[in-house]
């Protein structure tokens, strides 16, 4: 039987004192890929903010267990350490710190948290020269300061970049698809599939069928208004690009 | 070189206690006064000052700076440390010092009316002539160092630096005070003279604990010389940088740089006037104020363009950020234009880190000390890229940072 | 734009000072000078309490300790105090009842100001507070606003119909020991508007102060009260023009807003005093003290466009003091000729979650000098504020001056403080572009300058939009450098 990853239960959480997830119930165990779609402002977002640790939203009910530890009032680093990690739908740019220097530092401190000694530079740097070549990222943009000036395209890949290079146990991937081209679509994919294994897991959240055709999905959810109205297979995928999600909301939302 | 000792230590006054308010150089600065409106000098003022003049230092790398290299001149408590120093002979340099008595043969009135500068004037205990003769680029840094290792001990002292036509010379200055002293104050002049297509660099640093460091500095520039000066105040009770920059000449690119740390309640105020008397000019600032635990930040730069001095390019920036509860900025950035054909603008902006910014560093698992720290050196890194020297940036990340 | 081309050229064929004009109409004045003597005549005169007699004598015993701000960036002869006359009033002083009785000399100045109060009541719904010299002589639309409980009077009736109100909030917002200016008009103030908004109340049309200073050699000292009660909304208009005048006149009114919790009060003012001949002799100086307070979520918005006066020293500014309350500041100021503005805002945060927003823009013509001061003070309590500023500056010409002095205080790590300034010339290629065009360079600059005010024009209300764009064409007459 495979191992649970990690379970959400009846989350609920606030921002401004407004709710956005109203009871949320997902379970992912090890090896699994989880694709979540869901119409715009549904809360997917939401979730992974929540899932990584974002301040900003208040946890009001429920609870997230992450690998046999609840973690709803852990930092969003020491969640990280654990292996949390989001690719974030639109990735923050950092001026003034490169790219080089951020991946350094994020892999020292979690080299610190469970007393390994820093990564030798020369290491680091043939790690860097690997993980980069699995997404095709532009040499010259590891130098630069973080996602500054980068193209949407650029810092959707400088995202999949530095999931390899944490190699993490959880893999949210906010619409990492929009922005990439059809070449990069495909290089982005077949990055996240060489990073898969049967000790981690992905859950990919896209409003299109085409990027689940690379990455398939075991698993289909629907979130709407902050809750998972329906769950499936890769079909579910074909038959909400065919039929939108109105016919969902009317079934069940009576 | 030519070294000039001229009557060392004859003139100093001993066992004299200075009162800096009882003292006839004008009426002490204070708040009403618009050039002091944001620094409060009440701490300096009830010092008691003297000006015995000793040396107490044995080894510069006691005061945590890198191990300097070149010609190094060093002055301790208002006076020439030769130990200390390293006058190596450099035959494009002229060199000169002068003490006691030469000093008051060659003193000039001050241009300023300022009671610093007065009080610099009427108690000088050193000054450093520096004449670069044309035609020569030196590479290597030389090294000013500026030390205060006594108690209560006043510091006057004074480089003038004179680069003459076509010739480059980057400086490297040091304010330094010892751990262990406190209540010392260095009150410096720098008076600079660029001659025509010059360039002088200097990279200033100030880490003086517990002492007071206030600097006037004067420059003057011919047509098509540049002056670059960067300033990183590390440390100090109170420090005080004024920068009044003259641009004479045409073509001339006049830029001022600055990252200032402040903590524990210390107040780091920078001062800038650039007078773009003539056209074609540029100038440039750019001034980073980082400010916790109780310090206080004041930048105020003015830019003066004047009447026909058309063509003129001038850009100011201050940006600082606070971070934490008691940790205050005041930030006043002027633009005076008297001639239409300029642009000219500044930006001012305070504030705090981004969260989502600070959130995706975590998120990646580095800590909030640490995400704020690489936060912060991002925010002043565009200045401390302004210098080449790697060995260099690194001692200043450090000290500013002060990790 | 809602005006024509053939308008813009009549109002640019008309060379002269366009609103400079002299009403001539006896009036009765005091002696000149300023003591205790001269103060006590005044408040006989206008039949005041002991209450605000006792005001205005404490107001001048802080004045005479007082000394005469230098630190603005103006260059000025200093007014002599005891050369002005400290009151004027029209003489035919009797109550009036209706529009016909008042001096039809005076109506007519009205209608040549645009303003007839004929017209505004039957057109524009804009109730008038006419201001002449000192005394107000006619007001309308009483009876509409008091209906709703409105109160819209001079503040000499206010005083005496209204009490409490003026008793209560008075020297509340700019105390008379506030400035050397404000003090001398806490002594001296001859008249001005109040008005209250009561709870829950917008006021359904914009109220509107025509100010005037008409008297030779009478310095007119105005004082407007303005209080939005809890969750009422007021937008009031104060436009002034001056007579074409020799001799330089003194205006240093106050004016106080108060803006209870959850109250809005736009204040727009179009300023048009006599700026001076193209010599720069005569002009109005212009030294005004404009506060006002916010309450929680309240807001307070400013808006100006300045093109009078010889000397300006104005900074109409805000204290944020409730939490979540907004201050608004949007200005153009032109100067030309021998014109002096030292002018901004002043944004005051106490409260948490206060915002501020400032926009000003300066234009310098002739041999003019324009400067922008502002503070930002974000107190230590005024959590998670922010504010914007974006100041700029267009120069016409190579004699003038334009400057820029903020002074940014911060207090707080929460806050958020950004400002930007610009200082540049009039864009050569958008001239050029123009001109290629077939537009000649005059057209062309007020096009340019037009729409480099736009952002400040657009928050005025629609009439004075107008009548501010025709404003910004006169006042840069001449002026392409
Ligand atoms: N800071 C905020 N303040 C108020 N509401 C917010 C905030 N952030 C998000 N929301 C609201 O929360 C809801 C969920 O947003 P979220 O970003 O999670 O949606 P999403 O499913 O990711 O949408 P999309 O497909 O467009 O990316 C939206 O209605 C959004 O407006
Ligand atoms: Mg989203």
């Amino acid at each position: 039987m495979s191992e649970l990853l990690i379970e959400i239960k009846d989350l609920e959480c606030n921002i401004d004192n407004q709710k956005i997830l109203q009871g949320l119930n997902l379970k992912i165990n090890k090896g699994e890929v989880h694709a979540i779609m869901g119409p715009n402002g549904s809360g997917k977002s939401t979730l992974s903010s929540v899932l990584a640790g974002n301040e900003n939203y208040e946890v009001t009910n429920g609870s997230i267990n992450f690998l046999g530890e609840e973690i709803s009032e852990m930092s969003p680093e020491e969640r990280s350490w654990k292996g949390m990690f989001l690719a974030f739908q639109y990735p923050v740019e950092i001026p003034g710190v490169s790219n080089i220097n951020f991946l350094r530092t994020a892999l020292n401190e979690r080299n610190k948290y469970y007393g390994i000694d820093s990564i030798p530079a020369k290491d680091f740097l043939k790690m860097v020269a690997e993980k980069s070549e699995l997404v095709g990222l532009n040499n010259k943009l590891k130098n630069r300061s973080v996602n500054e000036g980068f193209s949407g395209g650029e810092k959707k890949r400088n995202e999949i970049f530095q999931m390899a290079m944490l190699d993490p146990k959880l893999s949210i991937l906010d619409e990492t698809d929009s922005g990439l081209d059809i070449d990069a679509l495909k290089i982005v994919a077949n990055g996240v599939n060489k990073l898969k294994s049967s000790e981690n897991a992905t859950v990919v959240i896209t409003h299109y069928q085409r990027l689940l055709d690379y990455i398939v999905p075991d698993f289909v959810h629907v979130l709407h208004e902050g809750k998972i109205i329906k769950s499936g297979d890769k079909s579910l995928a074909l038959e909400l690009e065919k039929k939108g999600y109105d016919w969902l909301k009317t079934d069940e939302n009576i | 070189m030519i070294i000039k000792d001229l009557n060392h230590n004859s003139l100093l006054k001993k066992n004299s206690k200075l009162d800096l308010e009882a003292l006839n150089l004008g009426s002490f600065p204070n708040r009403k006064e618009e050039r002091w409106k944001y620094t409060p000098l009440r701490s300096l003022k009830k010092i008691n000052f003297h000006n015995q003049l000793n040396f107490k230092i044995e080894h510069l790398s006691s005061l945590g700076i890198p191990k300097i290299e070149g010609l190094v001149i060093v002055l301790e408590n208002g006076k020439f440390n030769s130990s200390l120093s390293n006058i190596i002979d450099l035959k494009e340099i002229e060199l000169l010092f002068l003490n006691g008595a030469e000093i008051a043969n060659n003193s000039q009135e001050p241009t300023q009316k300022d009671y610093f500068n007065n009080l610099n004037a009427s108690f000088l205990t050193e000054k450093v002539i520096l004449k670069i003769k044309p035609n020569i680029n030196i590479n290597e840094p030389i090294n000013l160092v500026n030390i205060i290792s006594d108690d209560n001990c006043i510091s006057n002292t004074q480089f003038n630096i004179d680069v003459f036509e076509n010739s480059k010379l980057h400086i490297r200055q040091y304010f330094l005070g010892s751990s262990n002293s406190k209540d010392g104050f260095i009150n410096h002049r720098n008076q600079v003279s660029l001659k025509s297509k010059s360039s002088l660099t200097i990279d200033k640093f100030q880490d003086l604990n517990h002492n007071f460091n206030f600097c006037n500095e004067f420059i003057d520039q011919e047509k098509e010389s540049e002056f670059i000066m960067n300033t990183f105040s590390a440390s100090g009770v109170i420090l005080r940088n004024n920068v009044f920059c003259n641009v004479y000449g045409k073509n001339c690119h006049s830029e001022l740089n600055g990252v200032f740390a402040p903590i524990e309640k210390q107040h780091f105020d920078n001062y800038t006037i650039i007078n773009h008397f003539v056209a074609d000019c540029k100038s440039f600032e750019n001034y980073k104020g980082v400010i916790k635990e109780s310090g206080v930040g004041v930048f105020n730069g003015k830019v003066i363009v004047h009447q026909n001095a058309q063509q003129i390019e001038a850009f100011q920036k201050n940006n600082n950020i606070l971070l934490d509860e008691e940790s205050k900025i005041y930030s006043k950035p002027e633009l005076e234009i008297y001639a239409d054909d300029v642009r000219c603008s500044h930006g001012s902006t305070t504030g705090r880190f981004d969260e989502e910014a600070l959130f995706y560093l975590r998120s990646r698992g580095i800590s909030m000390k640490k995400s704020l720290e690489l936060m912060t050196l991002g925010f002043i890194n565009e200045v401390i890229e302004k210098s080449n020297d790697s060995m260099y940036k690194e001692f200043l990340l450090k000290r500013l940072l002060k990790d | 734009m809602s005006y024509t081309e053939k308008e813009l050229k009549e109002e640019l064929d008309n060379k002269s000072y366009e609103f400079g004009f002299v009403t001539d109409i006896e009036s009765e004045k005091a002696p000149v000078g300023l003591n205790e003597d001269i103060i006590k005549l005044i408040s006989s005169k206008k039949n005041e309490p002991q209450w605000l007699l006792d005001y205005r004598l404490e107001a001048f015993r802080v004045w005479l300790k007082m000394t005469e701000p230098n630190w603005a960036h103006v260059k000025y002869e200093k007014p002599d105090f005891q050369n002005i006359s400290y009151y004027a009033a029209p003489k035919k002083k009797k109550e009036l009842q209706s529009l016909d009785e008042v001096d039809p000399e005076l109506l007519r100045t009205m209608e040549k100001l645009g303003i007839s109060i004929e017209e505004q009541k039957k057109l524009s719904g804009v109730a008038v507070d006419f201001v002449m010299d000192s005394v107000s002589v006619a007001t309308s639309f009483k009876e509409k606003l008091s209906e709703l409980g409105i109160i819209f009077c001079s503040f000499s009736e206010a005083v005496h119909n209204y009490p409490d109100l003026v008793k209560k909030y008075m020297g509340t917002v700019v105390p008379h020991t506030d400035n050397y200016y404000s003090a001398l008009n806490s002594a001296v103030f001859s008249d001005g508007s109040f008005c209250y908004i009561p709870k829950g109340v917008r006021c359904p049309m914009e109220l509107s102060t025509y100010f005037r200073i008409n008297e030779s050699g009478t310095g007119q000292f105005e004082r407007t009260l303005l209080i939005a009660d809890e969750s009422s909304y007021v937008s009031y208009l104060e436009g002034c023009t001056a007579p074409q005048r020799d001799e330089n006149q003194l205006h240093a009114a106050v004016v106080e807003l108060i803006a209870l919790d959850k109250a809005e009060i736009k204040y727009s003012t179009v300023q048009n005093w006599y700026p001076g001949d193209s010599k720069g002799k005569g002009g109005v100086y212009n030294f005004v003290t404009k506060r006002g307070i916010c309450g929680h979520r309240s807001k307070i918005s400013w808006t100006q466009v300045e093109t009078g006066s010889a000397v300006t020293w104005k900074y109409p500014s805000c204290i944020l003091k409730g939490d979540y309350s907004i201050g608004e500041f949007y200005s153009v100021a032109v100067t030309n000729n021998f014109q002096q503005a030292d002018t901004g805002t002043k944004m005051i945060h106490i409260g948490k979650n206060t915002k501020s927003t400032i926009i000003s823009k300066g234009i310098s013509a002739g041999k003019s000098q324009n400067s922008y001061r502002g503070l930002v003070k974000i107190g230590k309590g005024a959590k998670n504020s922010r504010n914007f500023s974006q100041c700029d500056s267009l120069l016409m010409t190579d004699q003038c001056g334009a400057h820029t002095f903020p002074y940014i205080e911060c207090e707080n790590p929460t806050a958020t403080v950004e400002h930007e300034a610009t200082t540049s010339k009039i864009g050569e290629d958008q001239l050029f572009y123009c001109m290629q065009r077939g537009i000649s360079e005059e057209k062309a600059i007020s096009l340019i300058v037009n729409g480099y005010a736009k952002e400040v024009l657009n928050k005025l209300p629609m009439e004075f939009a107008v009548e501010a764009q025709k404003l910004l064409e006169i006042s840069l007459e001449g002026s392409v450098g």
